[in-house]
């Protein structure tokens, strides 16, 4: 609750702390308020604004081509009349924030919590519940999922894309289980590359620093002119541990990675994307293996393996009349050998996209779509394993939605409902009502409310851990186990959402969205009988039987604020501002263990950042990013303010030269716990890049 | 976790950059008058502001249009991304020997006395039956929606790394018996000879 009064709080206690306060309170006072008095000192519009517009009309449509313009502060259209909470990183973004990954770009959306377990793990949240793989988020890239249901989540260390490729990466906080499918239940993190019609011509990058100690990502692509477009790329990286308090550097990551994309467009009507890539990766790590034979358990240091590949095909066809459909396959194939369990798996997704006007303002939108994913997992130690050993996973989908316009399409109501089906539930609803209302040009209001479900995965259904508790003064072992719970159900929500946005004098933009999130049947960890003596698998151990079950109901509730402003046209100010209350508690009947109170303690109450971009005549830019992040009592991390820096000098049309500072308010910060072992801390970094397109 | 004993050393490292991050970002408070030597670029609605008065002047207009009025009309259809950009660029300007002005309208039944028709983005969703309805009016049509000359518009904008550039349906425009300049079908980056299917 301290924290809510001023947007940026470091830690108490210490002198310098407090200097360090003054000093960014400061700050924050001369940002927010000198631009109103530079306001008064001279006009709004940029200087020589009508000289300008003048000087622009006279010109040929030639030399009307060839004038380089400014990136608006304005909100892409489609983002404006979305019904949701989305919020868009473009390339821009994404380059200008210095990330070198996918997890640390996503650090500045508003509402999305996340913090380095270490070198190569995140724990990525939205609206709460983040953790190592966030079974709530659903993840796309290009369309195809990459939500595992092994384990329910993501596995954001094999998710590497070259960045300067990424075209956008959009975020909905909030439920969209009617689009997009089951565990789209807190949000929907979707990454979009760019089209090979954008990547033409020859691109390297290399980096060299502390922490990343080296990377280089190349490209090159072209096209005929005549509709047929592709690129290849070839991306390798090295990155060394973060900070370890025991001096044990396990988590070193190392990956080679290679792809391409061609793109073929016949005719207006017709595009065709053919894209895929190959990966290779060892990511260190120090995993618990537990064994019903002496020693019982252990820590393993050491490097998963982890490598696969991807193709996907997709044909979309604009028929005109606003008709238009999408026909999609994928093919992905990963091998995951970590050091106590593994995992071999095929998947094969189809899914088909329609859409259709209706008479009076009206647009259907329906598709179908079915996915197998064939895992085996060999058991690696005898404490953790998968029964059956192989499995095919199976999901159906079908949804239809309805967009209405009224009032002039002042108004839009959407109304629509997905239709699933997997291996582990029956058929169920996940449907969905929006209204959006643009009172005038400039405001959106627009409300929601969702049911979306988080389905069973193998890690419910067919999952055996065991964990270790002591010896016995026979000498026994002792262990607790969750066994695989055939009864596991869809976890609910019943999410209930509000927004605004508005766009004041074409340079501010305000964006604040309030929700209310109801769980059902959420997960929870049972004991589900008193301890008895096993004698199957050998030795003989006693056992305290528990398993994952649905046994906690709760709300969230939340608001986030994202203010913009475009106070100059070379200098533009983003900030945003999140809170979160969790409230999670035991269902009737439940035999949770007490998941509760380190479920809620996982996520930051509040969060909040401050991003400041300013180009220097056409040759630099200066990106400053302050970020604040309230502590997490279940995770025993504090809260912790740090700052990211970026200098680049654009030398020419064909060299930019940049120097990155990451996290550098402390030496060292921690930001999630991790096990087993002592927590890693996410080090203070810098480094270099050169960039030569051509 | 021995928090109190790290904390020190952590911020008195950190203090020289925190001042050095402040005194920096001071610095670009200042910037804008001293060390921006001003060649700001002009903003994506100004050069289009400019195109769509420029593209009047290299089309040969169907005699008796906008004879109602008197005057060339620019229609904005839907939410208007120019503001005051628009009416400053054309204020006093004339093409064919009328004089232009601007009208923001929000259905495109209203188009009937209009030139030139710029459809805005918000109207994507029933891009199909406006084209539909602007080729009957024969109007020119403009606009930004991504694939707008391929899907029956005109003319289409497109942003080609950080240019304005415009593509031009042919086939649409002969549709809606505008004769197009050959200059303007030189300096498009694409022009499409095909109909779209209906």
């Amino acid at each position: 609750m301290r924290a809510n009064r001023a947007v940026v709080v470091l830690p108490k206690g210490s002198r310098t702390a407090d200097v360090v306060r003054g000093r960014m309170l400061a700050l924050l006072l001369a940002i927010l308020v000198f631009p109103f008095l530079r306001a008064r000192a001279m006009p709004a519009e940029f200087p020589g604004g009508e000289e300008a517009q003048a000087h622009l009309k006279d010109l040929t449509l030639a030399q009307l081509g060839n004038v380089e313009v400014t990136t608006a502060s304005k909100v892409p259209e489609h983002v404006w009349k979305t019904p949701a909470a989305i919020y868009v990183l473009t390339q821009d973004d994404i380059r200008r924030s210095g990330a070198t990954t996918i997890p640390d770009a996503l650090r500045l959306v508003p509402g999305v919590e996340v913090a380095r377990i270490n070198s190569n793990q995140w724990s990525i949240g939205i609206r709460g519940f983040g953790s190592r793989l966030t079974r709530d988020v659903l993840v796309l890239i290009d369309g195809r999922t990459v939500y595992t249901t092994l384990l329910a989540g993501t596995y954001w260390e094999v998710q590497n894309l070259m960045l300067a490729d990424v075209e956008r990466i959009e975020v909905i906080r909030g439920p969209g289980g009617t689009i997009w499918g089951p565990n789209a239940v807190n949000g929907v993190i979707n990454i979009i590359t760019k089209s090979s019609k954008d990547t033409h011509g020859k691109y390297i990058s290399v980096i060299g620093g502390n922490v990343d100690e080296g990377m280089i990502n190349a490209r090159y692509g072209a096209g005929n002119g005549n509709g047929l477009d592709y690129r290849v790329y070839g991306m390798a990286f090295d990155r060394g541990p973060e900070f370890h308090p025991d001096g044990i550097d396990y988590d070193r990551w190392r990956s080679v990675q290679g792809g391409f994309r061609i793109d073929f467009a016949n005719g207006e009507r017709n595009r065709y994307t053919v894209q895929g890539d190959i990966y290779d990766e060892g990511t260190g790590q120090s995993v618990t293996a537990t064994t019903y034979a002496f020693p019982y358990q252990q820590v393993l240091d050491g490097t998963a393996r982890l490598s696969g590949g991807n193709i996907l095909a997709r044909w979309q066809q604009t028929q005109g009349q606003g008709k238009d459909f999408q026909l999609q396959a994928y093919y992905d194939r990963t091998n995951r050998h970590e050091l106590n369990f593994a995992d071999l798996r095929d998947t094969f997704d189809v899914d088909f996209l329609d859409r259709f006007p209706l008479p009076g303002d009206q647009q259907i939108s329906w598709g179908v779509g079915a996915r197998f994913s064939h895992g085996t997992n060999p058991t690696v130690v005898s404490g953790l394993y998968f029964l059956p050993g192989s499995r095919t996973d199976e999901l159906y989908t079908g949804f239809l939605q309805d967009d209405i316009g009224l009032f002039d399409n002042r108004v839009s109501i959407s109304l629509g409902t997905k239709l699933m089906k997997t291996n582990y539930t029956g058929v169920q609803l996940q449907p969905s009502g929006r209204l959006l209302w643009t009172p005038t040009k400039t405001e959106t209001i627009w409300g929601a409310y969702t049911h979306a479900l988080r389905t069973p995965s193998d890690a419910e259904r067919a999952f055996y851990l065991l964990g270790f508790t002591g010896s016995l003064i026979n000498g026994l072992p002792f262990f607790a186990r969750f066994n695989a719970n055939p009864n596991f159900r869809s976890e609910e929500l019943n999410g209930y959402e509000l927004g605004y946005r508005h766009l004041f004098l074409e340079n501010v933009y305000v964006d604040v969205d309030a929700f209310y999130n109801h769980y059902g049947d959420f997960f929870s960890e049972d004991l589900v009988g008193a301890p008895f003596l096993e004698n199957s698998p050998t030795p003989p151990h006693y056992l305290l039987p528990a398993q994952f079950g649905n046994g906690l109901v709760g709300t969230t509730r939340g608001v986030e604020f994202a203010p913009e402003w475009k106070p100059m046209p070379y200098w533009r100010l983003r900030a945003s501002y999140s809170f979160l209350q969790m409230q999670l508690r035991k269902g009737t009947n439940s035999l949770d263990v007490g998941t509760a109170g380190p479920t809620e303690g996982s996520s930051p109450r509040h969060e909040a950042t401050l991003l400041s971009g300013l180009d220097i005549k056409k040759a630099f830019s200066v990106d400053l990013t302050f970020r604040y992040v309230s502590h997490l009592p279940a995770q025993g991390i504090r809260s912790y303010t740090t700052a990211d820096a970026q200098f680049t000098w654009h030398a020419g049309q064909q060299f930019s030269f940049s120097v990155v500072g990451q996290n550098l308010f402390q030496p060292y910060h921690y930001e999630f716990a991790s096990n087993p072992g002592p927590n890693v801390a996410v080090k203070r970094s810098v480094y270099g890049q050169i960039t030569w397109a051509h | 976790m021995k928090p109190g004993g790290r904390s020190r050393s952590v911020f008195s490292r950190s203090s020289a950059l925190a001042s050095f991050l402040f005194c920096l970002s001071s610095l670009f408070l200042l910037c804008p008058n001293i060390c921006l030597g001003q060649e700001s670029k002009p903003t994506e609605s100004q050069v289009k502001a400019a195109y769509l008065y420029n593209f009047g002047k290299f089309v040969e207009w169907p005699s008796g249009r906008g004879a109602v009025s008197g005057s060339f009309q620019i229609c904005v259809l839907g939410r208007d991304p120019f503001g005051a950009v628009l009416d400053s660029t054309v204020n006093g300007e004339s093409v064919a020997g009328k004089k232009i002005s601007v009208q923001r309208i929000h259905r495109v039944q209203d188009a009937a006395g209009c030139n030139i028709l710029f459809v805005s983005s918000s109207e994507e969703s029933h891009l199909t039956s406006i084209l539909g309805e602007a080729r009957r009016m024969r109007l020119l049509t403009v606009s930004d929606i991504p694939h707008f000359a391929e899907r029956g518009g005109v003319i289409g904008l497109v942003r080609q790394e950080d240019r304005i550039r415009f593509e031009v349906n042919r086939s649409t425009a002969e549709e809606s018996h505008l004769l197009l300049s050959s200059e303007l079908l030189k300096v498009a980056v694409r022009v499409i000879e095909r109909k779209p299917k209906s």
